[in-house]
């Protein structure tokens, strides 16, 4: 991890906050701390942190409404805490912009192995791919580019990432496992829902009509793959 | 019922209708006779046209013995026709009358001794019509019996099946509400007597769903609250442990106490949660397709028992199911944690076929 890199805590319990904070510059990581969403965005406005750690449960704006705040402006990795595994309010958060989530209570050293995850660069698979294209998509995964129609589209470091693993095999069914692996460093245990919610991300802003996927498709039962 | 009385009618009437036939032939054979024994009294001469001119009602056949001589008015029904019985016995002297069976026919005789002619006056009296009317209504008593007792005992069934039905309807919903499905509710009766019992059970049923509801939603709620300060100890224990090696070695020790313990309560907690989420009713399965010898082999090899072997049948190498990836791990992971447990140690995981369903099988030493 890079020296000096900055996470942003945002979680109303001062306990909590403080452990949190403690156990993270432990890890080597700069911790800034808010304690309502409020002030979250504008503790980021002023100075953008890394990564942005998010409870959903806040007093106030709730964690999914900072979270949708934050990526009108940025791309910046989010992670979401939330408090159980199997409520909704994992694909809400997937959905608001965050990049992965965790289950409190965590370990800090599990947030801190996420993060590292996160912020890896997106890599391409050899020398000769430095630019591919698919239709009307143009990919510069060393650039960290992506165009449609030569207009150049944002998406997270993610959904960036996810691309361009897709992309290394053009026609390639990838599993979900598989892409957890390559996108987000999970083993065999990771949240499939990670990559549903991330791809139906993806499609809204690389395809023509996000319903009918021309580039990314599903592949039932096996997974996604694109095509040109 | 029905046929009981049927029987007896038939019987009584019978009886009667009988005797009544009896009682009025032989008082017209009696008057007969006297009449017989008035006229040869006064002229033996024409013992034929005696007996041809003595009136009858049908179906009666005198015959008149006169001097050992048999004088029929009837040539089919002579002495020769009466039972041997009989006619002895009326020629001794004794008037008689007897019910027997001649050509397939019954009839009845009657006898009268005349002893101042030295003879005897029968009457041979076809009781077959009685008969063929009393069978035909033997035959309707029968069968309208029959119609009664199959029209009541369908009657009687089905008033009975109505009765029993809504009680069956109750048995079963109180065996399901016993099965865990707390919401199982029984249909309004329109019955009087039903009604009470019906809204009774609805309301019990009510009342458990909500307890257990209540009770579930407690304990999800001090799960959840358990969270916090879990997370809490959880981030501070890290910061701890990296220190670990400049501690004092009672701290060491201390710190490692609390390190096993934290994920030991976390794991409790998280259970917990679990139950009283699926008791109250509101778990949510992610489920997905799974590959599951692939999932099984992740699960053992990620467990505590990563050496335990798996077997997997040849035909469901490549089978996929709808699952809740994490639960069914968790289950599995749970089992092969009993059989270390209570078990000896797990001795193999199977995964196999039972009819129309797949099964994973964890088996330990015992």
């Amino acid at each position: 991890m890079s020296v000096g890199t900055r996470i942003l805590s945002v979680e109303d319990d001062e306990r909590i906050r403080t452990a949190v904070k403690l156990a993270l510059e432990d890890e080597g990581w700069s911790v800034e701390e808010a304690e309502t969403g409020e002030e979250a965005l504008n503790s980021f406005q002023r100075q953008p942190a890394d990564v942005v750690l998010i409870d959903i449960m806040l007093p106030g704006i709730d964690g999914f409404d900072v979270c949708r705040a934050i990526r009108r402006t940025s791309d910046v990795p989010i992670v979401m805490v939330t408090a159980r595994a199997d409520t909704h309010d994992v694909v809400a958060g997937l959905e608001a912009g965050a990049d992965d989530y965790l289950t409190k209570p965590f370990a800090p050293k599990e947030l801190s192995a996420r993060i590292r995850a996160l912020l890896r660069r997106a890599r391409a698979t050899d020398a000769t791919a430095t630019h591919l294209r698919f239709g009307e998509l143009e990919i510069i995964p060393d650039e960290g580019v992506v165009r449609r129609s030569d207009e150049e589209i944002h998406l997270t470091k993610t959904e960036f990432r996810l691309l361009v693993e897709l992309a290394s095999s053009p026609g390639r069914v990838f599993s979900r496992e598989v892409l957890l692996e390559r996108v987000w460093g999970y083993g065999y245990f990771g949240d499939g829902r990670l990559v549903d919610v991330h791809v139906r991300r993806l499609r809204t802003k690389v395809e023509a009509d996000p319903a009918n996927p021309r580039h990314v498709v599903t592949v039932r039962g096996l997974g996604y793959k694109l095509q040109a | 019922m029905s046929a009981v009385l049927a029987g007896a009618t038939i019987g009584l009437t019978r009886r009667n209708l009988l005797d009544q036939r009896e009682s009025a032939a032989t008082a017209q054979t009696y008057a007969n006779a006297q009449n017989v024994r008035n006229r040869l009294e006064s002229d033996v001469s024409d013992p034929l046209g005696v007996v041809s001119s003595l009136v009858t009602p049908t179906g009666s056949n005198p015959v008149l013995l006169l001097e050992g001589t048999w004088y029929p008015r009837n040539a089919e029904f002579s002495g020769d026709a009466l039972p041997a019985d009989l006619s002895d016995l009326v020629q001794s002297g004794q008037p008689a009358r007897m019910r027997f069976r001649y050509n397939d026919e019954t009839e009845l005789a009657v006898g009268v001794p005349l002893e101042s002619v030295n003879g005897a006056y029968f009457e041979i009296v076809s009781l077959d019509e009685l008969e063929a009317t009393l069978e035909s209504i033997s035959i309707s008593l029968v069968a309208a019996a029959l119609i009664a007792t199959l029209a009541g005992a369908a009657l009687g069934w089905w008033a009975a099946r109505r009765v029993l039905r809504p009680l069956v309807g109750i048995g079963d919903a109180a065996h399901a509400l016993a099965t865990g499905r707390l919401d199982t509710r029984v249909e309004a009766s329109a019955d009087a007597d039903l009604a009470p019992l019906a809204d009774s059970f609805n309301e019990m049923a009510a009342a458990l769903e909500e307890r257990f509801q209540r009770d579930a939603r407690f304990a999800s709620n001090v799960s959840h609250e358990l969270r916090s300060p879990l997370m809490t100890l959880s981030a501070s224990i890290e910061v701890l442990e990296n220190q670990r090696e400049d501690m004092p070695d009672r701290a060491k020790a201390a710190l490692d106490l609390m390190v096993a313990d934290i994920d030991r309560f976390r794991q409790l907690v998280e259970d917990l949660l679990e139950i009283s989420r699926f008791d109250a009713g509101v778990m949510h399965l992610d489920l997905e397709e799974v590959h599951l010898a692939e999932l099984i082999m992740q699960a053992v090899s990620a467990s505590t028992d990563a050496d335990v072997p798996v077997d997997i049948d040849s035909d469901l190498a490549g089978v996929v199911v709808k699952a809740d990836k994490r639960r069914l791990v968790r289950v599995i992971a749970n089992l092969l944690d009993n059989a270390a447990k209570y078990g000896d140690g797990a001795t193999r995981v199977q995964l196999r076929k039972d009819d129309d369903n797949v099964v994973i099988a964890v088996e330990d030493r015992n």
